[in-house]
């Protein structure tokens, strides 16, 4: 680009990026720094048996999300069966619900009280427990089931995607070449939807890799849960650091086989989005196994758990309307609001120097500025952590020197670490977001803005900003509504006596007692269920 | 024998008509361009042919064999057709080789791999054999293409507007090159295009279509000799028309003078079609006829010519000569066997 920026913008621009990349290189500094025995502790003890079952949760939550999601993605697709157009977003739902929400209501319903065992004694006249053998949902396969059913949607979209992206004239050429429709799947359709399903499956093994809450209320110990031990129990940043990164290289893995997978995709799907699709018409017989295999995974993953909290919510509606609840929802949306601006604000700053700038590195601060979207809640927190309770410890060394008492932990242990908290694992979205939007402007819009003698600061609010609004307050939305949710971070990185209403949603999880945060969990699937519709709308545009 | 035999053919899209009675019949390995603006129906009708658009009367014949009726549909895969798109749908996850070896899996591999080598020295693509789709120009993938159909040994090739993606510079040759290819593999041909440069090119035999059904069949040469309506005398080049004031015994009189014609089957014909190339100018004064607008062509100029005196249409003259705008002149017909039409 041939626009000049004074010299403030891109200053700002780098320091924010830094900012906010920041907690990932604390991980990995603190991780090879001072060592308090705590970690060497942890390997000779647990920490194999953490890392199996991390393994054993991610790659079970991988393969059982691509067992259902691709199948699901192709009838949805390709095949006309009945409810068709109502699957085609119902499937999404699940993503809303809460992991933990969905672990609980299934250990409710299936435990030895519950109403599915309590009927199966009535029904076989079981007397106890040493009649029957049940499955025991808090075990690493609950786990996995509980995951997969709120995750597989990521598989099911995206597969879906590249199925409708793929050219139609590609299946029919492979017809006019002799394929039947099975065959022309099997050598055309699949192999090219392999890398949308090789990113779907990463992405969903990342989520797994990060989730909290199902493995710690299942007792399922993995390495999500051993950082949030290690820092809340032994309180050793370090050690927290070190499990951090071995998380952190996990992670490295599954984002190489995700870019590898987007790199393929350039050349596998030709986006024309203009053809009608022919569809299959399935025969009675298949076309009922289809929709049935569908209604089921929405029963279970969405009606159930969804329907389950609407009745505990009736039930306990008069206890659950309280002081509490209008507390936690107000600090909910206030803190969601703080950040999503916040984050809107970083957005705008970093693709509009990108879109300006002329330097090699241009594009390097909003990547930077994008790695804490990748990093688990729990990661994250400890991340910043490390340099906010530095800065405070130093400050009040400062103080003491000077022998006045010193401020406290002013950054780390107030709102401004959970903002900032936020901030870092949420800047990715609305980055994101702004810069597609900003892409679309085309850069002679620009140069027509300088030729009628235009300063780059007068273009963004005259020219740019008025074109990206709809980004901006798409990428605020999304923020807000992952803000509302988000859990991990917030137990650890929330002040003392500070609930959000995930929190004390996953409080009353914790103590069994989820009656009384139903009406708290709907508000945070309704909030979810929002951008899903925007994206169903999306997609129903482009096909 | 019959490769491709259409009778009465009807087919609907989004309940309109799209293609009305239409029949045609291609023999030997001819190579026939469906020839029409976009939206007249030439691509539904390949797209019957090739069993991926129901009919709803009248039936294809494929040798001989019923393919496809309002109550019988073989498909696709079992009608041994080979089919060329638009954008070539090569398969971007499989090499060149592969690619042109896929057609031709039932095969034992030794033999489909002899095929396969054979195929790509065809189309010249030996050393490209392992590149993928992406790799390789758009020509290349368009001779891809060409010999994966070829590789399968269909009855038959559909071409869909396979030149359109070219650029105009290489578009000639590649299509001589396919040309060159289909008739020494002895393969007949449909070719879909909007362009009538392309079918003169490309094609033996020129179809005209006209909202769903065809105008005039033939050669090149006698569609633009002879064209049965104005329709087809205007996709087939420039046209001027002139009204006819009067038949007489040997002639016809028009604005531009008598001409000598036949007149025997002209009865109650009212308009004159003559090219721009048939008639000859002459600088004149006292005539109210006058140069408006002229080009260069490169073999000729173009000399746009209206008269001053009233709005009647303008006329479109070659010559060898170039003028000055506003040059009055006098307009010849050379003598040739002049088309004319009952109405415009």
């Amino acid at each position: 680009m041939f626009i000049k920026l004074n010299n403030k913008w891109p200053a700002a621009s780098w320091l924010l990026s830094f900012l906010i990349f920041l907690p990932l290189l604390a991980i990995v500094w603190q991780s090879f720094g001072h060592d308090d025995d705590v970690f060497a502790h942890l390997w000779q003890t647990v920490l194999p048996d953490y890392i199996l079952n991390t393994v054993l949760v991610v790659l079970g939550v991988a393969f059982l999300s691509m067992l259902i999601g691709v199948p699901m993605a192709w009838f949805v697709a390709m095949c006309n069966f009945p409810l068709r157009r109502f699957f085609v977003w119902g499937m999404l739902l699940p993503l809303a619900m809460p992991s933990y929400v969905v672990a609980f209501v299934y250990t409710d319903l299936l435990e030895y009280a519950g109403p599915v065992q309590g009927a199966l004694r009535d029904f076989f006249g079981w007397q106890s427990a040493a009649d029957y053998a049940f499955f025991d949902v808090r075990t690493v396969g609950g786990a996995v089931v509980m995951l997969t059913l709120v995750l597989y949607p990521y598989v099911y979209l995206l597969a879906r995607t590249a199925f409708l992206e793929q050219s139609q004239t590609l299946g029919q050429s492979a017809r006019m070449l002799g394929c039947s429709p099975w065959q022309s799947f099997k050598r055309v359709s699949l192999p090219l939807a392999r890398p949308a399903i090789a990113v779907a499956v990463a992405l969903v093994a990342m989520e797994t890799l990060a989730d909290f809450a199902v493995v710690h209320y299942f007792a399922v110990p993995t390495l999500t849960t051993a950082v949030y031990d290690t820092w809340l129990g032994y309180g050793s940043l370090a050690a927290a650091a070190r499990l951090s990164a071995l998380m952190l290289a996990m992670l490295f893995i599954l984002i190489s086989v995700e870019r590898l997978g987007r790199s393929k995709q350039r050349h596998y799907q030709r986006n024309t989005g203009q053809e009608a699709i022919d569809r299959y018409q399935l025969s009675g017989i298949k076309s009922v196994a289809v929709s049935l295999f569908c209604l089921v995974i929405f029963t279970l993953a969405f009606a159930v758990p969804f329907i389950s909290l609407v009745d505990m919510a009736i039930d306990y509606f008069d206890e659950s309307w309280n002081a509490q609840f209008l507390e936690y929802s107000y600090n909910s949306f206030m803190l969601a609001t703080i950040v999503a601006v916040v984050c809107v604000f970083i957005g705008l700053l970093l693709s509009y120097f990108k879109r300006l700038s002329q330097g090699k590195y241009s594009a390097l601060p909003s990547k930077l500025a994008s790695t804490g979207y990748a990093l688990p809640g729990t990661v994250l927190a400890i991340g910043v952590l490390i340099p906010l309770s530095l800065f405070d410890h130093g400050l009040n060394n400062l103080w003491e020197y000077f022998e006045k008492e010193g401020p406290g932990l002013i950054l780390s242990g107030t709102l401004f670490a959970m903002i900032a908290g936020y901030v870092v694992r949420f800047s990715a979205i609305a980055i994101g977001s702004i810069e597609s939007s900003l892409n679309k402007v085309t850069p002679s819009l620009d140069m027509v803005s300088v030729t009628l003698g235009m300063s780059p600061l007068k273009m963004l609010f005259k020219v740019h900003l008025p074109l990206v609004r709809k980004g901006c307050f798409a990428a605020a939305l999304l923020v807000f509504i992952e803000s509302m949710k988000e859990l991990p971070a917030a137990l650890l990185l929330r002040p003392f006596n500070y609930e959000t209403l995930a929190t004390y949603v996953y409080q009353f999880v914790s103590d069994e007692q989820l009656e009384h945060g139903a009406l708290a969990a709907i508000v945070i699937v309704v909030v979810g269920l929002i951008p899903l519709i925007i994206l169903n709308r999306s997609l129903e545009q482009q096909h | 024998m019959t490769k491709l035999a259409i009778n009465n053919l009807a087919c609907q899209y989004d309940n309109h008509t799209v293609i009305d009675q239409l029949s045609l019949t291609l023999e030997n390995n001819e190579i026939i361009a469906l020839l029409g603006p976009s939206g007249c129906g030439k691509t539904t009708l390949l797209r019957a042919i090739a069993g991926l658009q129901a009919v709803q009367g009248g039936e294809i014949f494929l040798r001989d064999k019923l393919v496809s009726s309002a109550k019988k549909m073989l498909p696709s895969e079992q009608r041994n057709i080979g089919m060329i798109f638009q954008d070539y749908a090569l398969f971007p996850h499989l090499s060149v080789a592969k690619n042109i070896g896929f057609g031709l899996s039932k095969l034992d591999p030794s033999e489909a791999a002899q095929r396969v080598e054979a195929m790509l020295k065809l189309v010249k693509l030996t050393d490209f054999a392992d590149r993928y789709p992406h790799e390789i120009s758009g020509g290349q993938q368009q001779r891809v293409a060409i010999a994966r159909a070829l590789a399968y040994q269909p009855d038959i090739m559909l071409l869909d507007e396979p030149f359109s993606n070219i650029d105009s510079q290489s578009r000639s040759e590649i299509m001589m090159e396919i040309r060159q290819i289909l008739k020494t593999q002895d393969v007949p041909a449909v070719f879909v295009t909007h362009s009538k440069d392309e079918a003169f090119a490309f094609a033996d035999k020129l179809a005209i279509f006209n909202q769903g059904k065809i105008e005039q069949i033939g050669t090149a040469q006698a569609l633009y000799q002879n064209p049965a309506s104005p329709y087809v005398a205007n996709f087939m080049g420039k046209a001027n028309y002139v009204g006819i004031t009067k038949i007489n015994g040997q002639s016809i009189s028009t604005a531009l003078g008598d001409i000598v014609v036949d007149t025997a089957s002209k009865k109650n014909h009212q308009i004159a079609m003559l090219r721009p190339e048939h008639l000859t100018l002459e600088q004149s004064s006292d005539s109210s006829l006058s140069i408006t607008n002229s080009f260069f062509c490169g073999s000729h100029w173009l000399h746009r010519i209206e008269d001053r005196a009233c709005a009647a249409p303008a006329i479109e003259v070659h010559s060898a000569l170039s003028y000055p705008i506003d040059t009055g002149v006098s307009v010849r017909v050379i003598p040739h066997d002049v088309v004319t039409f009952h109405n415009s």
